[in-house]
């Protein structure tokens, strides 16, 4: 630093060196919140990139593209636009979610092109080859092209047959093309895609003169004149789109998603900082005899803040680079769990590496740099602010400490208005919660050594109760020391109220999506057609068979499928209820007779309550869907409670629906058995009916709720992670701040050594030290950890997803936050507590 | 006559204890001249090294001036102060107080570098001051692995090297045994009076007041000379 005498620095340096302890745990604080951030950040940015990278290898160099009512179109449309615009390039595609038929059941796009018309948008066939690709596409049948690594991955070579399962149906298709990508990146865009010809998709989806979508690439100069003639083409239902529409509309899906992890990451982070602010402080503590005596010297106050700042500043460098490097890889672990949950609730994306990202890095070496500073800045001014002289006591500090206690309060307490107040005016934004969630937590962090200090008056009579002399010489060591422990209670309370804030809205919310999929799963047994998509339909001749069945007391049809609105498209699902089926809804805003009235003989909608949140519509409201006959505006008549999309879904009545799209087809039905009926015996001659040409499943109530929760546990593994790496940064913290008391209590210990103290009592002491300190920290926690749960139910998750749910906490959960935090801290208390004991008293005492 | 070097003037001082306040100093006045070496001494507690620190500028009054070379300190800012002990107050303290973080040569090079002199002139008085605290091939060794003798050697050495016109000391013999204090007071009282510096050395030793020119007890807040020696 300019101006900061060399000597100065060369001798914090060294100081820093001869506490190895200190500063290993400071930077392994630092490291930590970094590494949680930047992973959190890289998994996400990796994920978006791989997104991006299979959406180009899909839409190639398209400008528009025409989508269906249904998703389907008819293949004549294509023709007549080669005809009517031929300066317009168009290429049909054919774009279908599968599966891989083995075991591993591997998720696979289906893309069928033709290939002549592809040079315009994509070069997958490109090459040497190009010719004998695109002759073995077209002429071979069944024929298949797939890039080498999505062969391997599926253990197949070119000539080898592989077998998908295509809405439900077994296909057999043959490898006839290796495609060679040009470089790595476009290797991870081919990732999981298997090409064909338009021809072999149809028959692979036995949808044959349908397509999925035509892309178009006009010229821009034309763009006006020819999007009015392509949109005079348009069948009934069918949209021009731009690619980026779709783009967006995808990319917007995991938003929420990325925004709560990255938020967790941060958390942990500030659970870093206090372990920075603890640090520094102790670092300032220990040294405020040299600090003293470099004033007296002649040191200016400027010089010994730039100083401490210098010292946070490499410590944060150091710190935010090793924790960028664990940052890396921990993102690869995190990048399993996100792309696992990224498949199982938005789209398809096969991510397997982390990409760096120069500007993330930056970020995440920002944070950590400016967490640094930001935590220095106190204990810095603090040791500008220190006299001149040698003889700055401990007690002092604590004297001043104690005198600034109140300030503290009333800051937390001020910090805690505030975060009430940002929540009542902030409406519906989702970034202004958060900020009253930070200032929550750092409120209860500033009031935290008032309130220990309060806790611990109530506490002493336990303590002398159950440790006599020595229980109360360790309950009076938190509170003699509180400039040292106050700050290690707050880093452990906000880790323990993070576990428990977040274990509260996991638990809550999986209650409230098991007391849903009771309600919603009203039928005995479930038909559907297996594979993502389920936009086919199933063989009208199979829905007969089953209404046949002698068991069947009922039956509730559904069709799903994505429609389009004014906006990005909306799922709807199309219903012809059971008697049964009306108590599986739970409605939330409306009157429930009346929306059900509306529903059956209105044509009103109903929608779910992301929908809803999402697009600010309200009962009383409408919203335009792209019918077969076009838009048509359909009247909201009420809003139910729905997990099934964070995107949300529109429900609609089946008669409403065939009226408006002509599309009798049926996708899902539940089957109602009549009271006497056996179930095993039901479902049995459901799969006799449901046998044929085209798969399909039938699955009891109890299966689907099992595979509901379980994709729900697997969505919150990486919460569990997150809040886990945050506990351990908190314990890192607490290991830092006892050993820190370790070295500045020698003396005293050392007393209490030589006044004929065993090793074992002085071990005791310091583990009850450390045992008061978890349970003062745990007690905290509770409320606090208590407001954040309530605050991610009713506040975060309804800003960002649009989900209502009951708040539950388990009473369990309290003794766990409690058990966690004496816990964790015993164990950190375990080394301190050994070199205390370990110490020979005379060392310290000829030291002093 | 030698001109005053450090005035004090009706200075004024109290601490509060408790709920009370006790008053070390009320009206004080006293005049130390260039080149002066006063001992000072008196009981525990009766202002011995308040004295000390209010002249540094290391506290400040609660009323009067204290003027060095005519310019009020206690009018200053701490900046201010800082720099005028930085260039003109050299400090020997009884506990040493060596920056345990640097080595010999290291300590005395940070008083020149805080002056911002430059590197070249600072070895060769470093290695000057070494050889005349006789600590030659010690250079590199760090206070801890020092006698106490030596480290307060070294702490004469710092306190000179950057030729302070005073030199402030705090008891430099109490922590030392008595051949060791001789010997160190010895040093010291030949080094101030080779560079012309005027000290001021509180102590309780009769030993250290044998150096001094004058010799001052501090008593019920006022300085009065001791008999048979001014």
């Amino acid at each position: 630093m300019p101006g900061l005498p060399s000597l100065l620095v060369r001798a914090s340096a060294r100081y820093f060196s001869r506490h190895p302890w200190q500063f290993g745990l400071t930077l392994l604080g630092i490291a930590l919140g970094v590494a949680v951030v930047s992973a959190v950040d890289l998994a996400s940015d990796s994920a978006r990139r791989a997104f991006t990278l299979s959406n180009d290898a899909v839409l190639g160099r398209a400008t528009h593209q025409i989508v269906g009512a249904a998703g389907e179109l008819p293949e004549a449309l294509y023709v007549q636009i080669r005809a009517r615009l031929p300066d317009v390039a168009a290429a049909p595609v054919i774009e279908m979610p599968v599966r891989s038929a083995d075991s591993r059941r591997l998720g696979l796009t289906l893309m069928g092109i033709d290939p002549f018309s592809e040079g315009d948008f994509r070069r997958h066939l490109r090459g040497r080859g190009e010719r004998r690709a695109q002759a073995a596409l077209l002429t071979e049948p069944m024929a298949a092209a797939i890039s080498r690594s999505t062969a391997t991955r599926l253990g197949i070579e070119p000539g080898d047959q592989l077998t998908l399962v295509v809405n439900g149906r077994k296909v057999v298709l043959r490898m006839a093309v290796q495609i060679s990508p040009a470089d790595a990146l476009e290797s991870q865009g081919l990732e999981n895609l298997i090409i064909t010809d338009i021809a072999t998709a149809q028959i692979a989806l036995g949808n044959a003169g349908y397509l999925s979508r035509i892309d178009l690439k006009v010229p821009p100069a034309l763009e006006p004149r020819q999007l009015s003639v392509l949109a005079s083409m348009l069948p009934s239902g069918a949209r021009l789109v731009t690619t980026g529409q779709r783009t967006r509309a995808m990319r917007q899906m995991t938003r929420a998603f990325e925004l709560n992890l990255f938020m967790l990451g941060l958390l942990a982070l500030v659970v870093g900082m206090f372990l920075i602010f603890n640090a520094m402080s102790f670092s300032v503590l220990q040294r405020r005899g040299l600090l003293g005596r470099l004033r007296v010297i002649g040191a200016t106050r400027r010089e010994v803040f730039a100083l401490i700042m210098l010292e946070a500043f490499v410590l944060g460098a150091v710190g935010a680079v090793l924790g960028l490097l664990m940052g890396i890889v921990l993102a690869q672990e995190l990048l399993v769990l996100m792309g696992r949950t990224i498949n199982d609730l938005y789209y398809r994306v096969e991510v397997t590496a982390v990409t760096l990202s120069l500007p993330l890095l930056a970020k995440s070496l920002f944070l950590g740099l400016a967490g640094a500073l930001l935590a220095a800045f106190a204990p810095a001014l603090e040791a500008a602010r220190s006299a001149p002289g040698v003889v700055v006591t401990r007690l002092s500090i604590e004297r001043r400490g104690r005198k600034f206690l109140p300030y503290l309060t009333v800051a937390g307490l001020a910090f805690l208005l505030s975060s009430a107040v940002i929540l009542t005016v902030s409406g519906a934004a989702l970034g202004t919660a958060y900020l009253a969630l930070f200032c929550l937590v750092i409120g209860f962090a500033l009031a935290a050594p008032g309130a220990t200090r309060g806790l611990l008056q109530l506490l002493k009579p336990v303590a002398g109760a159950a440790g006599g002399d020595l229980g109360i010489i360790a309950a009076r060591g938190i509170a003699a020391h509180l400039s040292r422990t106050g700050t290690a209670i707050a880093a452990l309370m906000i880790a323990i109220a993070a576990v428990v804030g977040v274990a509260a809205m996991v638990d809550s919310f999986r209650r409230s999506v098991d007391d849903w999929l009771n309600l919603t799963l009203r039928a005995d047994l479930y038909v559907s057609v297996p594979g993502e998509g389920n936009l086919r339909a199933m063989d009208p001749a199979i829905i007969h068979r089953v209404r046949d069945v002698a068991e069947v007391q009922a039956l509730s049809l559904g069709r799903r499928l994505h429609v389009e609105t004014r906006g990005d498209p909306v799922e709807l699902l199309a219903i012809e209820m059971a008697p049964q089926s009306y108590a599986g809804f739970r409605i939330v805003s409306g009157d429930t007779e009346g929306a059900w009235r509306a529903f059956d003989r209105e044509g009103a909608v109903l929608l779910s309550e992301p929908l809803a949140f999402r697009r600010d519509l309200g009962v009383g409201g409408a919203i335009e869907l792209l019918t077969a006959g076009g838009f048509r505006t359909f009247p909201i008549a009420g809003i139910y409670r729905d997990y099934s999309s964070d995107r949300g879904v529109l429900l609609m009545s089946r008669e409403t629906f065939v009226r408006h799209w002509h599309d009798p087809g049926i996708t899902t039905r539940g089957v109602y058995a009549l009271p006497a009926a056996d179930r095993a015996t039901l479902r049995e001659r459901l799969q006799v009916a449901a046998a044929g040409d085209q798969v399909l499943v039938v699955n009891d109530t109890g299966e689907i709720r099992r595979i509901s929760l379980e994709i729900f546990d697997r969505t919150f593994t990486i919460t569990h992670v997150l809040r886990l790496l945050a506990v351990a940064v908190a314990f890192v913290g607490v290991l830092s701040a006892l050993m820190a008391i370790q070295l500045e209590l020698g003396r005293e210990f050392a007393v209490l050594r030589a006044l004929g103290l065993t090793r074992i009592q002085l071990f005791g002491i310091a583990e009850a030290q450390t045992g008061v300190l978890g349970f003062v920290a745990g007690l905290l926690a509770i409320p606090l950890g208590f407001l954040l749960a309530h605050m991610l139910v009713t506040v975060i998750n309804r800003r960002s997803f649009g989900w209502s749910m009951d708040f539950h906490l388990d009473p369990w959960l309290i003794g766990q936050a409690l058990a966690l935090s004496v816990g964790a801290a015993l164990l950190a208390g375990l080394y301190p507590a050994y070199r205390i004991a370990a110490t020979p008293p005379a060392a310290v005492l000829r030291e002093e | 006559m030698a001109k005053e070097l450090i005035q004090l003037v009706s200075l004024s001082k109290s601490y509060r204890e408790g709920n009370s306040r006790r008053t070390v100093f009320h009206s004080l006045d006293a005049e130390f001249f260039a080149g002066d070496f006063v001992c000072i001494t008196g009981r525990s507690g009766s202002g011995k090294s308040t004295l000390l620190n209010l002249i540094s500028g290391i506290d400040l009054p609660d009323s009067g001036e204290i003027r060095l070379d005519g310019q009020d300190i206690g009018a200053l800012g701490d900046g201010e102060r800082t720099l005028i002990r930085r260039r003109k107050i050299g400090f020997v303290f009884q506990f040493f107080n060596l920056i345990p973080t640097l080595t010999v040569a290291e300590n005395l090079r940070l008083p020149l570098e805080l002056n911002r002199e430059s590197a070249e002139g600072a070895e060769q008085k470093i290695e000057e001051l070494v050889s005349r605290v006789g600590l030659s091939g010690r250079e590199d060794s760090y206070p801890e692995s020092l006698s106490g003798g030596e480290q307060q050697r070294v702490a004469i050495a710092r306190a000179l090297i950057h030729r302070p016109r005073i030199i402030l000391a705090d008891e430099p013999t109490g922590n030392l045994d008595q051949e060791t204090g001789r010997d160190v007071l010895e040093l010291m009282a030949r080094m101030v009076r080779e560079e012309g510096a005027t000290m001021l050395m509180v102590s309780h030793s009769v030993e250290a007041a044998r150096w001094a020119d004058r010799l001052l007890r501090i008593d019920a807040g006022a300085l009065s000379p001791v008999d048979g020696m001014d």
